[in-house]
């Protein structure tokens, strides 16, 4: 008598496989490192969204700000401030952003990036 | 015929489980965010989108707004609102009447300034102004000279040391002056919390550049929150998270927030005021506690207090959730808080004994 676990054809086999990778890569997606990942970030002027920038396409943003023009970049998957017309520069030392918890803002000249996308893994950094 | 059914059932129930946990992970409704620049930061509010509809969500942040820029009025140090008034009569005066709106948070800063062992003062107004960390946008590139620092300090400088009685505010001398800057942002997001709860929101986050209080829970589970490391690399950003339960503040205190670099050496805005210098010892200082205002202040005063002060200052002011990243990147944390922290980074951590 057959084994009554045993798939019966290999086409049985392919399917069973492919489920299960499927729920293996939706598992890693949804709770793991790499959803934490964002795909794009969100440019706000005060409280208005200005652009949205893909983080998978570089560019190079200047932005309006209340002092001057802000510069954002984007290269390598991740986005940053490159230049902005504030004295202390607080907002350059953020550094790379790439995570979809991760943000950063100019508060003098009013300009803030924010990242949105794949699964945060936090609902804020204190800092 | 068992096993014919088994196989037919196998792929359903696979397809099953991946809905499943799809529905499971996304019953998170989504949320609404919106930020308001005030007080000198950035504040970001968070509300699970359950909580509120959007214009629901949209009124509730225009109360919040208002409310904080009628606080943030009546709290400058130098500007036209009450503290500026009660500054200003305190130039010429030793005392004077102190504005009831006022009263409880100038008692409760005192309160905390006497228990403090001298690392917690609003009184350094004059010192903040000197070193230039009073306007965010232009503060100096180049500390004070010596002496001007001296001399500001035989200033009246302790409101730990006033007498504050009967609505009326007694200095030894003319000249104190208050910035409630190492306070006033606790009490703001409290404030940005009730707006909401008025709202009729049962869960928010409230972000003020970078401290945080948090309402109810997100969804199922607390708001989960990390602590950004004081040194990042590209590679370790983080240092540590923490679940907030209800009502919890977590306030951190760094040395790279204001500051600037000359000669080589960090000046921030973090200042002993006993010493009328930025305080050394520490790279960052961290606070939970169910009052942001106490949050706020004490992540100052351990900051100051830094490694040596630490044990004595955490014990006066009785907070149980404390963490101090000293300046070799050693983490000395109470027992409380050491329980509920997931450590981001390989960090040297001591425990303090329990009390």
């Amino acid at each position: 008598m057959a084994d009554p676990m045993a798939l019966r054809t290999p086409a049985d086999l392919v399917v069973a496989g492919t489920l299960l990778a499927a729920i293996a890569v939706s598992l890693v997606q949804i709770w793991g490192g790499a959803g934490a990942r964002a795909t794009h970030a969100i440019v706000y002027i005060g409280d208005t969204a200005h652009a949205e920038l893909p983080l998978d396409q570089p560019a190079r943003l200047s932005v309006p700000g209340r002092l001057g023009n802000s510069v954002i970049e984007v290269a390598d998957g991740a986005v940053h401030f490159v230049e902005s017309p504030c004295s202390h520069k607080l907002c350059l030392r953020a550094g790379q952003l790439r995570h979809a918890h991760e943000a950063a803002a100019c508060v003098p000249n009013r300009v803030s990036i924010a990242l949105r996308g794949g699964q945060s893994d936090y609902d804020g950094v204190n800092h | 015929m068992g096993s014919a059914w088994l196989q037919r059932l196998f792929a359903p129930a696979l397809i099953l489980l991946m809905i499943g946990v799809l529905v499971l992970r996304d019953g998170d409704p989504g949320v609404h965010k919106r930020q308001i620049y005030v007080l000198g930061t950035q504040f970001q509010v968070t509300v699970p989108a359950d909580q509120l509809s959007e214009p629901q969500f949209s009124a509730a942040m225009g109360q919040v707004n208002t409310r904080l820029h009628a606080f943030q009025h009546l709290w400058q140090p130098q500007g036209e609102g009450a503290l500026g008034q009660l500054n200003r009569a305190l130039a010429s005066s030793a005392s004077t009447d102190v504005p009831e709106p006022l009263q409880a948070l100038l008692g409760q800063a005192q309160q905390l300034a006497r228990r403090s062992q001298g690392t917690f003062d609003p009184g350094i107004e004059a010192l903040v102004r000197l070193w230039g960390f009073d306007d965010p946008e232009h503060f100096r590139s180049e500390p004070p000279a010596a002496a001007a620092i001296e001399q500001a300090l035989q200033q009246p400088h302790r409101l730990a040391e006033a007498t504050i009685e009967d609505g009326q505010l007694i200095a030894a001398a003319p000249g104190l002056s208050l910035d409630m800057g190492g306070i006033a942002k606790g009490t703001a997001t409290e404030l940005a919390l009730a707006e909401l709860r008025e709202a009729g929101a049962t869960a928010a986050l409230v972000n003020a550049g970078g401290d945080i209080q948090a309402l109810g829970t997100r969804g199922q589970r607390p708001w989960h929150v990390a602590i950004r490391h004081p040194r990042p690399t590209p590679e370790r950003r983080l240092l540590a998270a923490i679940d907030l339960h209800d009502g919890e503040a977590i306030f951190t205190s760094g040395d790279y927030e204001r500051s600037f670099d000359h000669d080589g050496q960090r000046y921030h805005h973090l200042l002993d005021p006993r010493t009328g210098r930025p305080a050394r010892g520490a790279q960052s200082a961290t606070v939970l506690h169910r009052d942001a205002a106490v949050a706020d202040a004490a992540a100052t005063a351990v900051f100051v207090a830094g490694p040596s002060g630490f044990k004595a200052l955490v014990r006066a002011l009785d907070l149980e959730h404390a963490m101090l990243i000293d300046n070799t990147g050693r983490a000395l944390v109470t027992p409380a808080l050491a329980s509920r922290l997931e450590w981001l980074s390989d960090t040297d951590v001591q425990v303090l004994d329990a009390p």
